[in-house]
């Protein structure tokens, strides 16, 4: 085992433990354990650390190698897959004293809702940081697919966070 | 933006300012477990065999290997007829006096196995330099592997040290689908699965050479079998790890089950032997006073195990060292007074002890006979007294 790359690997990966461990918190949900995507990317991660060229790269490298693991994840459970209740993500009341946890959740849930890569790019732009280039490097796509998909991601965002309009009863005429 | 609309950046900076629900050093904790099975150890594919020597072995093997030279020169004088052949076999060159203690068997082939395309899953090939032995063991319950090293009761051996717990079978036949499957290939798995009984159906979309979905339903239909299985996989990419079919078959080829998934994910047509999770890897530590060595293997849930990974500490490598040089001493002590034992006086005190022993023997002969000439002519005194 070599402790020296051990080490130098957990020194690059500790300043961007709280930040990846958000994303993946907020990316995983409904798919599978966030800590499991944790560990295996960092597995992952510490297997192809020769071929990282430079260490500022680190973050968007281990990022890029948990989208991958997603992909791979996601690709073979898409027969498990679960739809969640929509009755269940509308927000009935945003301006209830809920505590920020809750609020939170409300937005993993109505993010799971999302095609997986607005989902991601969303993720990956509002909670992670990164920039619009740097999601596109991730993502191996082009800047204006990584525009496109916040465009759209965030519209419909909106649009399952919204309240429910309540449609007026027609009369009944007896 | 309308009151009535949530607030969507106000949630956003919630979820930037979230606290982390699993620290900097559980996360550390985690990924430095589950590191150890990548980690390889200071052996060499050879030296494994050496170093998990232990001083009891080592005192065992020396005192077989002594008793049994001793034997072979006893065996030498008494009997003539082997003597020439007697003399060729010197303790380190009879195959039965070895030090080797971890013997993995050789897997068995299996007959008309196709694989389409099998790739490396481990990417840094330098990790591997470590590995024991064979990266082709098909079935984990052939591994005999020497009794000692599973005292620690963390793994169930038999008396014969295989393992009890986790028997893994390996898949009869068994299929990867990737980007990189063809037609062809497909239609080889086909010609496969209905000679074993399967009833494959398929569909496929291939783009620019590349697979890009498929779906496909399997069937196995006899008197008192009948299982079936769907699989539908999509957005097929180069990098994508491949998806497995196979199946296991009776005696006359017959498939018996079905199953697709993964090494570490597998879903059965029966059911009964689902696995998930990260079954694929073993781990187990054993501490001693002043040693501890550590071991670890890998299996592919569709394959068996591949590759077995030992580690020890500096201590005990030093120790095994050290009983290693001891050993070779021994061993060279042993040869030395087997070279200066000499024989033919060995052969001529054990033809007088041989003589020495027939006249003893005719002495007492000599001394019975007159005894029992005595106890008959007294019988006869008797007689003609009465």
């Amino acid at each position: 085992m070599s402790k020296k790359k051990q080490k130098e690997f957990l020194a690059l990966y500790e300043p961007v433990h709280e930040r990846f461990e958000r994303f993946c918190r907020a990316r995983v949900y409904g798919d599978m354990e966030y800590t499991d995507l944790i560990n295996e990317t960092l597995l992952r991660a510490y297997q192809k650390f020769e071929t990282l060229k430079s260490k500022e790269a680190f973050l968007s490298f281990l990022f890029s190698i948990s989208v991958r693991v997603l992909a791979n994840t996601k690709r073979k459970k898409k027969e498990e897959y679960h739809n969640f209740n929509d009755e269940a993500i509308r927000v009935e009341d945003v301006n209830s004293n809920t505590d920020k946890n809750a609020e939170v959740f409300m937005l993993y849930k109505a993010l799971a809702q999302l095609q997986e890569d607005q989902r991601e790019s969303i993720i990956l732009f509002e909670i992670s940081g990164f920039s619009i280039k740097e999601i596109a490097a991730i993502q191996d796509t082009s800047e204006s697919s990584v525009k496109q998909r916040l465009r759209r991601g965030r519209l419909k965002l909106r649009e399952l966070l919204s309240p429910k309009e309540v449609q007026p009863r027609e009369e009944v005429k007896l | 933006m309308n009151n009535e609309q949530v607030n969507i950046d106000q949630l956003f900076e919630q979820a930037r300012s979230l606290e982390t629900q699993v620290s900097y050093d559980q996360t550390k904790k985690a990924f430095l477990t589950s590191l150890l099975i990548g980690a390889g150890g200071v052996l060499a594919t050879k030296g494994v065999l050496k170093l998990l020597t232990t001083k009891k072995w080592l005192i065992m093997m020396s005192a077989i290997t002594t008793v049994t030279t001793v034997s072979v020169v006893g065996v030498m004088s008494f009997s003539p007829a082997v003597e020439d052949e007697a003399n060729t076999i010197l303790p380190n060159e009879n195959p039965n006096f070895t030090t080797k203690e971890l013997v993995v068997s050789s897997p068995e082939e299996k007959e008309n196995e196709t694989i389409l395309y099998v790739e490396n899953h481990i990417e840094d090939e330098n990790e591997l330099i470590d590995i024991a032995e064979s990266e082709d063991f098909t079935n984990i319950g052939d591994f005999t592997i020497y009794q000692e090293l599973f005292n620690d009761d963390t793994l169930e051996v038999d008396a014969e040290g295989n393992l009890k717990n986790e028997q893994i079978r390996p898949y009869s036949q068994r299929f990867e689908i990737s980007s990189k499957t063809t037609m062809a290939d497909l239609e080889q798995m086909k010609i496969e699965a209905e000679k074993a009984g399967i009833k494959f159906n398929y569909k496929a979309r291939i783009k620019q050479n590349k697979l890009k979905s498929i779906a496909l339903h399997t069937e196995i239909k006899t008197k008192n079998n009948h299982q079936s299985m769907s699989i539908t996989s999509d957005d097929f990419k180069e990098d994508d790890e491949p998806m497995i079919f196979g199946w296991y078959t009776d005696n006359k080829g017959k498939a018996i089950e079905m199953g697709y998934g993964d090494e570490s994910n597998v879903k059965c047509s029966t059911g009964a032997n689902d696995r998930t999770g990260k079954g694929h890897q073993h781990e187990h530590q054993v501490h001693h006073d002043d040693y501890e060595y550590a071991y670890a293997y890998n299996y592919d849930l569709f394959e068996g195990c591949d590759s077995l990974h030992i580690e020890i500490s500096e201590n005990m490598e030093d120790l095994l060292e050290n009983l290693e040089e001891e050993l070779e001493v021994l061993e060279t002590q042993i040869e030395n007074r087997t070279e200066t034992i000499d024989l033919s006086g060995v052969r001529v005190i054990l033809q007088e002890v041989n003589e020495e022993s027939k006249e003893l023997f005719n002495a007492i002969q000599s001394e019975l006979n007159v005894l029992f000439q005595e106890i008959e002519e007294k019988g006869r005194e008797k007689k003609t007294e009465q």
